[in-house]
């Protein structure tokens, strides 16, 4: 029996190996794809940089008059803030977190489409996935760094609050993070979007969400206490004001661990939640068209 | 052995109302409490379909031709009945089953819209881990049967149908599947181009011992292609046998249109036919129906030259084209 088990481990050493090899392999192959549908229209790509700088620009300025008028409104410095808005808007484009599943399931589903999504032999929620981050590879290198050094070189970002390495790693893994929680926020909006056949309302009623709730357009120390209190209860805010804040140093200390495991804890429950929501949908599952 | 195993197969969408009435009080009632009914796409459906077989699978539009399809490749869960494709159940273990399938939906393309083929075809190599010697050799292979060269480096949006459906076809067939489905895979494509499909769908099933299951309107298709057919309609089965069975069961009479030197007066009459018509103005052109297997054709014809001035004759054979005509109009008299 020893023997069996000692011959099995390899094996599944081996298999965990070849299927993690299998995964590396995908998410290039993904992001090269990725790169190849951004850099399809060269056009739009030129546009796609100038709409963030523009965008970028405005939300730095908003902030920066605001502080000048009421410094003591804000519970960080004058640059912080500003820096808070340049990557709140460079994140937000980075993550484009108004595309997604739950459009993509939305058009494939009224297109009668999804079918050729669904004959893959990978899972729905892990191909979106794989695509969406290969696509985000992408614009990360395209769009979001050089407008990331157009930025900092036009208004003076801030150093990471933590210091290069460790504000800078903890705000990496935060962002990354961020873009799990947000792909599993989409897919659970795109399955209502199944469910309920209405990509407009849902879209709709899940933007204002996100705009309110994320913090990616008003930080959330600005909120009433109410609001706040619904904002805290909810994923959303995970998505924009959890990195940010660690960058900005809103939090700070042992607060950036905390906030780190809450948004860790956050993603685990999200990606289960996708995992339960998509079985369960998959059984009401209508493909328009024959 | 039999690598498609169908047994009472039933699907049932719910879908919404749609005679709840016009105007806008119904639309507004409909918003408040829509109604639903369930519609059996598929019932109680059973076949099986053996190891490089090609079979078609026919049926007027809205017979459940798609929804069976869909639940052989496990995209959709069967209400009831039992699916097995390779001895697996499709909807639980789609995963498993997607590397050993492959499928053309001739109205959609699977590819990704603005990238070059070949791109694709990478990506699809990733993702059904073909090593990499394997793929060069099948590419080379979907290359010559199905002149890709031409456009595997153009963005599938700047492709016109023929070459959108090759290259989906070859993306099908990347990964060497053991079963193919084919929906309307020849649906608005020109006649070459159709033909260098079916040449190719033949050629791959000789060569790999790929099991082709496919559904289609053209009628050269079920001729020159498949090996067996399944009939439906109204998600039922209705037949299951080679064409000449088929032919044998639907269309048992035989005509023979007879061309007359001279008008004939009075009554005619062939003994045994079923009909024997006068075709109008002249008269001079004859119609004889009569079952193949009660008369023989030489029978109705020397009796025909004996009693009538014949001047030519023709036998008419029963087309497939004819029976599915006839099958598939039956429908519109059922409510």
């Amino acid at each position: 029996m020893s023997a069996a088990v000692g011959a099995r481990r390899p094996t599944t050493a081996r298999a965990a190996w070849r299927s993690a090899l299998h995964h590396l392999a995908l998410l290039r192959a993904f992001s090269r794809q990725g790169l190849q549908v951004r850099l399809a229209y060269r056009s739009e790509f030129w546009m796609h940089l100038l709409n963030t700088v523009v965008k970028m620009a405005a939300i730095a300025t908003v902030w920066r008059v605001l502080y000048h008028q009421s410094p003591d409104a804000f519970p960080i410095g004058r640059r912080q803030m500003v820096t808070y808005a340049i990557l709140a808007a460079l994140s937000s484009e980075l993550l484009t977190w108004w595309e997604g599943p739950h459009f993509y399931l939305g058009m494939r589903i009224r297109l009668g489409t999804l079918v050729g999504d669904l004959l893959r032999p990978i899972s729905l929620p892990y191909q979106l996935f794989s695509i969406r981050l290969g696509e985000s590879l992408a614009l990360l290198v395209t769009i979001t760094a050089p407008a990331l050094l157009i930025g900092g070189l036009a208004f003076g970002l801030a150093p990471p609050a933590g210091g290069y390495l460790a504000g800078g790693a903890a705000f990496a893994v935060s962002l990354c993070l961020s873009f799990v929680v947000l792909h599993c926020l989409n897919f659970l909006a795109g399955i209502v979007v199944i469910l309920t056949t209405s990509v407009e309302g849902v879209a709709t009623a899940y933007h204002g969400v996100m705009t309110i709730l994320s913090g990616w357009l008003i930080p959330l120390w600005f909120y009433p206490a109410w609001l706040r209190a619904v904002a805290d209860a909810l994923p959303f805010r995970t998505v924009f004001f959890t990195p940010l804040s660690v960058y900005v140093g809103f939090v700070h200390g042992s607060g950036v661990a905390w906030a780190l495991a809450e948004q860790l804890g956050w993603t685990a429950a999200m990606v289960l939640a996708v995992a339960g929501a998509w079985r369960g949908v998959r059984r009401r599952l209508v493909i328009q068209g024959g | 052995m039999s690598l498609i195993d169908v047994q009472d197969l039933t699907k049932t969408f719910k879908v919404r109302q749609r005679s709840a009435g016009t105007g806008t009080g119904a639309a507004l009632r409909r918003l408040l409490r829509p109604g639903w009914e369930l519609r059996q796409a598929v019932s109680q459906v059973s076949f099986s379909i053996n190891e490089g077989e090609i079979v078609g699978y026919l049926g007027p539009n809205g017979a459940g031709k798609s929804t069976t399809i869909k639940c052989l490749c496990g995209i959709l869960v069967p209400t009831s009945g039992v699916v097995r494709v390779a001895g697996l159940d499709p909807f639980r273990q789609r995963v498993a089953l997607a590397g050993r399938l492959g499928a053309v939906f001739g109205q959609k393309t699977t590819l990704w819209w603005d990238v070059p083929v070949v791109e694709t075809y990478q990506l699809l190599r990733e993702i059904y881990e073909v090593p990499r010697p394997r793929y060069e050799e099948t590419l080379a292979l979907l290359t010559e049967t199905l002149g890709l060269g031409e456009f595997l480096h153009l963005p599938v949006r700047q492709l016109s149908l023929g070459q959108r459906v090759r290259a989906d076809l070859g993306a099908a067939f990347l990964h060497r599947p053991r079963l193919l489905l084919l929906d309307e895979p020849t649906i608005g494509l020109d006649v070459a181009v159709k033909a260098s499909l079916r040449q190719f769908v033949k050629q791959m099933r000789d060569l790999t011992g790929v099991t082709v299951l496919l559904t289609t309107h053209d009628l050269r298709d079920i001729e020159l292609l498949c090996d067996r057919l399944i009939i439906i309609d109204h998600g039922r089965l209705l037949f299951e046998g080679s064409i000449e069975e088929t032919i044998a069961r639907y269309a048992p009479d035989s005509t023979i249109l007879v061309e007359l030197a001279a008008p004939v007066s009075g009554p005619l009459s062939v003994p045994g036919a079923r009909e024997v018509a006068r075709d109008e103005p002249d008269g001079l052109k004859l119609r004889i129906r009569f079952r193949r297997d009660e008369l023989p054709v030489t029978e109705v014809t020397a009796y025909l030259m004996r009693r009538y001035p014949v001047r030519d004759f023709r036998i008419q054979e029963p087309q497939i084209e004819d029976i599915l005509r006839e099958l598939y109009e039956q429908r519109t008299s059922v409510p």
